[in-house]
């Protein structure tokens, strides 16, 4: 499959007040100091393909997004997005991609959702057949049939945020940017947007981007993920090796029942180092030198059990992992 | 510019549309700036009673006066259209929410002026109102010559005063916080209190640069009420194309020049 988005040595500089002395003179005449939101970001991402694009708040994902549709100009390094180079090329290329920025809306407050679909229907000169029918389409699918001609104002955060997306798409984009666009929504609202979102992935073959902080997210629906800190990438791979390099630390929690040999029992908390808190035990252990099966067959002949769980590392956790591996 | 313009003229028809909705849905709001509008032509109108009872200012008399209420009630209740927007622009710009007429094929200032300026609708209504009245009452010399030429010279100071705000309110690409623009438009407002003619020629010359008041508001009324040949506002209109063309390409090349360096803060 070619590549969508290809992206060589990006960086980003822009210029902020210098740290200094804070007296009323001072801070007039206080001068400014580079500092670098993107260093030499390369990556490539296939057509079709949805890449998770994490890290911390400051890290750099806004800024690369930013980059990438064409708002920002680079101080230096490459980018072409299917076959533009979205800051040189901005207005042709700015039609054949669509953007949800979770915090800034893309609706007309004070009117309905569908107003401003119409507005955008004007700026990507869309015919009124193909309008009708992709509008129908989107409708359905991102359920907002029932609200669509209602003030944006009066909606909730996620019917907002499904209008959106439902806007972002109007003009059919080849490739999609969506920063935090699951940002303070609540569980429900959450799932039917990333149900709606892997649709139109699978159907119209869209390639996108997705910033976000929430793990599931990822979890769902991005077949690879890049994490970027400090304004450089620290990891790229897919979600299933990342887990097998970095998810290493499980945790097994149980309750026993009755203890077959309580010397033996005794040796075994001791050589994991396991905690007791009243009934329960928790202990931690490095599933690349143990196995977790092992450990509980182990368990399993020491003692019955009254009940215990498995705690594999969330994607948070793998991530601080990884973050934890990073050089200072 | 212009040439994007005209290839955007559905999304400009279709951000009006947006306004006029937004206006539909607060009609109390619209009721209260009607009746501002009245209070405020009622404070002109007594403040120039009580000038000409004292005072002699030479060409005008109450008729030509309330020829030019009319005049400015249209322009400045029009212009409003633009004075919101582009005040919005220069928040959009220090924030960052530019992020999202950028990253679509528009000319970006093009539905963020219109959809966030305001129409006063009321104000066009009552200038027009004014001037039926000044027509009823005084009698106007109109002729299609002379109603094209105040169109003309309507739409060209238009063109002048909005290039001017946006030159000031892409400042804020460099500056950051910019209030130059309220300063400076807020302080050229005073002078649309009175007719431009009253003022030395180099004071009229700066306001055909900036806030053209005298396109706008004194020569369609001067012209109306006969006080001053066709051929003068024929002249004032070639000048006044001439400086926009000037005004539109400056306008442009910073906004272009801006965007570059836009930061897209927040």
């Amino acid at each position: 499959m070619p590549a969508a988005i290809v992206v060589k040595n990006l960086t980003k500089e822009f210029e902020v007040p210098a740290e200094g002395k804070t007296g009323v003179v001072a801070t007039l005449l206080r001068k400014n100091k580079k500092i670098r939101a993107i260093d030499r970001v390369s990556l490539a991402i296939q057509e079709g393909e949805i890449l998770g694009y994490i890290g911390p708040n400051g890290g750099g994902k806004s800024t690369t997004i930013k980059l990438l549709t064409g708002i920002l100009t680079p101080t230096q390094g490459e980018a072409t997005v299917i076959g533009f180079t979205p800051w040189k090329e901005r207005s042709e290329y700015t039609r054949h991609i669509g953007v949800v920025f979770g915090q800034k809306s893309l609706l007309n407050w004070d009117v309905a959702p569908v107003e401003s679909f119409r507005l955008y229907k004007e700026i990507y000169e869309m015919d009124e057949a193909t309008y009708a029918a992709r509008i129908h389409y989107l409708a359905k699918l991102f359920t907002i049939e029932q609200f669509m001609h209602t003030p944006t104002r009066k909606l909730s955060l996620g019917q907002r945020m499904r209008c959106e997306l439902v806007a972002a798409l109007l003009h059919k984009p080849r490739v999609l940017f969506l920063d935090e666009p699951t940002i303070g929504l609540d569980a429900i609202a959450k799932q039917k947007m990333r149900e709606a979102i892997r649709e139109v992935n699978r159907k119209e073959k869209t390639t996108i981007i997705l910033t976000t902080h929430d793990m599931n997210d990822i979890e769902e629906l991005a077949s690879r993920i890049m994490i970027l800190d400090k304004g450089k990438i620290i990891y790229e791979g897919d979600l299933d090796k990342m887990k097998n390099e970095f998810a290493q630390e499980h945790k097994i929690v149980f309750e026993p029942n009755r203890v077959k040999d309580e010397k033996k029992f005794a040796q075994f908390i001791e050589k994991y180092d396991a905690e007791q808190s009243g009934r329960f035990y928790t202990l931690v252990f490095n599933s690349k030198t143990i196995k977790p099966k092992r450990v509980l067959d182990e368990l399993f002949d020491l003692c019955d059990l009254e009940g215990f769980e498995v705690f594999a590392p969330t994607l948070e956790e793998v991530i601080r992992e990884i973050y934890a591996h990073q050089p200072a | 510019m212009p040439i994007n313009l005209l290839k955007q003229w559905r999304v400009i028809a279709q951000s009006f549309r947006i306004q006029w909705l937004q206006i539909a849905e607060y009609k109390e709001n619209f009721v209260f700036d009607v009746s501002s509008r009245v209070i405020g032509f009622l404070v002109f109108w007594f403040m120039w009673q009580s000038i000409l009872g004292n005072t002699d200012i030479p060409g005008w008399d109450l008729p030509g006066l309330l020829v030019l209420a009319g005049f400015q009630n249209i322009t400045m209740s029009m212009m409003l259209i633009f004075i919101y927007g582009v005040t919005k622009i220069r928040h959009m710009i220090t924030s960052g929410e530019l992020d999202n007429y950028l990253a679509r094929p528009v000319v970006p200032w093009v539905p963020v002026v219109v959809q966030n300026g305001y129409f006063a609708f009321s104000g066009v209504l009552l200038g027009l109102a004014l001037l039926v009245l000044a027509w009823s009452s005084f009698g106007l010399q109109i002729n299609p010559f002379i109603a094209l030429t105040i169109l003309l010279l309507i739409i060209v100071g238009m063109g002048i005063a909005f290039c001017f705000a946006l030159i000031v309110a892409s400042l804020s690409f460099w500056l950051g916080k910019n209030d130059l623009f309220d300063d400076i438009f807020w302080g050229i407002y005073e002078f649309d209190q009175y007719p431009t003619t009253i003022f030395p020629g180099a004071i009229q010359l700066i306001l055909a640069f900036t806030i053209p008041f005298m396109l706008l508001e004194t020569l369609p009324a001067i012209l109306l009420i006969g006080r001053a040949p066709e051929i003068v506002g024929v002249q004032w209109l070639g000048a006044g194309v001439l400086v926009l063309i000037v005004d539109a390409w400056i306008a442009n090349q910073i906004w272009k020049r801006g965007v570059k360096k836009y930061e897209a803060f927040g």
